[in-house]
């Protein structure tokens, strides 16, 4: 039993039968992109006021109706068209959903942007600091009515980097079989040995004790071990035919039988097991949401 | 072994990855895309998008109870994300939306939220009529209410003996200040009337009995000053659209504040946003009104040689259109799809 998340990203079950992973955004990279909104307002204010005030009245008339718009419709036009981002969200990489993931409506938007002016009060944004410390999706209260959430852009893991030099290192099997987890670590393990160097990756890779008990490289054996788990380069001719065979085309509606016959496969095969789920510290669970 | 190795199942879908990602950055930003491409390249074609995402789905839901590797997962992840927004986005046809809106959607939420309706226009007029009844037996209480020099400048604008020169109140071009002046002011003072009654509908009570004294005020004072001629003739052709606009714009707060304080047998919180989509859809017509009213008051009520009978008969005119088009418009149409939505969620 994993022990409860501190972070704060939730799953959405969507209609084709698998979750979402989602992770809303605090008030830090908020604030840095209402920063930058305010900014590039201040900026136009600025260049039409001094165009419109050439124009005497009509021209301060016509300033007035841009300031309304821009006051109140800035964030809703850059919602609806620009997917969720304002210039200031799309610099801090993250946009506006609703909570189900969903694209934000023109209505929920609208909602949001209006209840902006009490989520200001009493002073810069008070009431939505708080609210969004107190809910669990860090939503403000035009969030809350709306039914939205502010989520980071999916993006790749940056701790996780492919490594050329890495690749030319050879499959190994390992003379004990894993259990899923900790078959997962050590894939985990050989993604993010490119961001570590070799005497930090060796260091990490002893933790595993008896298993690199006689290795001059640690980390460079359980590379290979990983390879070896994902299928790389041994056999590969053979293992692809096999594969054609196991991985058929198969239709929606048997994805979760597909799924548990091979789980059951898998875990039939671990016994014998080191002690090597601590080498990594990401918890790789992923997979307990099947 | 068992189970399909993550390299083979990788060596499979690539492919199809790919394609599907190409795809999906062409229609999320074509001008990225063709920077990316250069300018000429063929643009990507998908067959069947639904299919494809679902057994982009199916391969995530395999990647994670294989237990592949992070880097696959989040990649997989990331494509259903994309696949999920781009297909769940919602379709508008906006002219038609509109056009039902304005036929149907709104004047109905309007009867149907009569009750508000009644309350929001008590809390507004018994006040205005309040203050301006008693200023006339009162006058010296206006300054109770407002400070010395509004209550100058309000004289000033509409003295008689100061205006009486002009054909004109205003040249044009002050005509199109004065348009965007009440358009910023008026539609601001309808949007935060309507937030704040997320304070549990405590701010919107207070903006609109606030509205209500201060209007009152002003009105009840040029009357005892006997201005009539100059303030009423001016305010009363825009009067219609924008005081009910107000009133719809207490409505829509007290709708959102009721979600809180009298939530049913939901959440607070769902009740809280099926309400706010009923007050919003109140709202798209009352900023609307409020900008008509704006026009009327910065191009039509300001013309000061038109004679005061037709200005009159036009505010009598505009007065009866709006009861109109709330009473009847849309009596015995067919529910938009708008509609059917909110009486379901609501």
């Amino acid at each position: 039993m994993l022990s409860p998340q501190i972070d704060t990203s939730y799953s959405v079950a969507t209609p084709e039968g698998i979750s979402l992973h989602l992770t809303p955004a605090g008030p830090v990279p908020r604030i840095y992109a209402w920063g930058i909104d305010v900014l590039i307002r201040l900026i136009i204010y600025a260049f039409f006021g001094f165009f419109s005030n050439l124009l005497g009245n009509f021209g301060v008339g016509i300033y007035s109706i841009v300031v309304f718009f821009i006051e109140w419709f800035y964030p809703v036009y850059f919602e609806i068209f620009r997917n969720g981002q304002t210039p200031g969200k799309k610099m801090f990489e993250i946009y506006v959903a609703q909570e189900s993931g969903a694209p934000v409506s023109f209505g929920s938007s609208m909602v949001r942007n209006i209840i902006r002016f009490i989520d200001f009060l009493p002073i810069l944004y008070g009431s939505a600091f708080v609210s969004m410390i107190l809910s669990d999706k860090f939503q403000r209260l035009g969030d809350l009515a709306a039914n939205t959430v502010v989520l980071y852009l999916p993006t790749e893991n940056s701790l996780i980097v492919e490594n050329k030099e890495l690749d030319k290192v050879p499959s190994e099997h390992a003379q004990v079989s894993f259990s899923l987890k900790e078959q997962q670590a050590l894939i985990s393990f050989s993604n993010r040995m490119g961001t570590l160097n070799e005497d930090r990756s060796d260091e990490l890779a002893s933790l595993t004790g008896d298993l690199v008990k006689d290795q001059s490289h640690p980390s460079r054996y359980l590379y290979a071990i990983a390879n070896g788990l994902m299928g790389k380069r041994t056999h590969r001719v053979e293992r692809e035919t096999n594969s054609a065979k196991e991985d058929k085309p198969q239709t929606d509606s048997n994805t979760q039988t597909a799924a548990q016959t091979d789980t059951q496969q898998t875990t039939a095969d671990s016994e014998n097991k080191p002690a090597i789920t601590s080498m990594t510290d990401e918890n790789p669970n992923s997979g307990d949401q099947s | 072994m068992s189970s399909v190795k993550q390299e083979p199942f990788v060596n499979r879908y690539e492919s199809q990855w790919q394609h599907f990602e190409n795809w999906m950055d062409y229609q999320e930003n074509t001008l990225q895309w063709q920077k990316k491409n250069g300018p000429d390249a063929e643009p990507p074609i998908l067959d069947d998008l639904p299919h494809q995402y679902r057994q982009i789905c199916h391969h995530l839901a395999m990647a994670k109870t294989r237990m592949y590797s992070p880097l696959l997962i989040d990649r997989l992840n990331r494509m259903v994300v994309q696949g999920h927004q781009y297909l769940y986005q919602t379709s508008t046809h906006f002219i038609r939306d509109i056009i039902d809106y304005f036929t149907i959607t709104f004047p109905a939420l309007i009867r149907k939220e009569r009750k508000l309706v009644l309350i929001a226009a008590l809390l507004f007029y018994v006040p205005f009529f309040g203050i301006l009844i008693w200023l006339q037996f009162y006058p010296d209480m206006v300054y109770s209410i407002m400070d010395g020099a509004s209550v100058r400048s309000m004289e000033n604008m509409y003295d008689p003996a100061l205006h009486e020169r002009f054909g004109r109140e205003r040249e044009a071009d002050s005509d199109v200040l004065m348009f965007g002046h009440y358009i910023r002011n008026n539609t601001g003072i309808d949007f935060r009337t309507f937030a704040s009654g997320l304070l549990f509908g405590v701010g919107t009570l207070f903006f609109t009995v606030f509205n209500g004294v201060y209007i009152g005020a002003a009105t009840g004072h040029l009357t005892q000053l006997g201005y009539i001629d100059t303030f009423w003739g001016f305010v009363c052709g825009h009067s219609s659209l924008e005081l009910t606009a107000l009133v719809f714009s207490t409505v829509a707060g007290l709708k959102l504040g009721m979600g809180i304080i009298k939530p049913g047998r939901k959440s607070r919180i769902r009740a809280l946003i099926d309400n706010g989509k009923v007050s919003m859809n109140i709202m798209y017509g009352t900023a609307t009104m409020t900008i008509m009213a704006a026009f009327v008051e910065a191009f039509w009520s300001s013309i000061a040689w038109m004679p005061l009978g037709i200005k009159y008969a036009v505010a009598a005119a505009l007065w009866s259109a709006v009861i109109a088009y709330f009473v009847f418009m849309g009596r015995n149409a067919k529910p938009t799809q708008t509609l059917v939505e909110l009486s379901r969620a609501t």
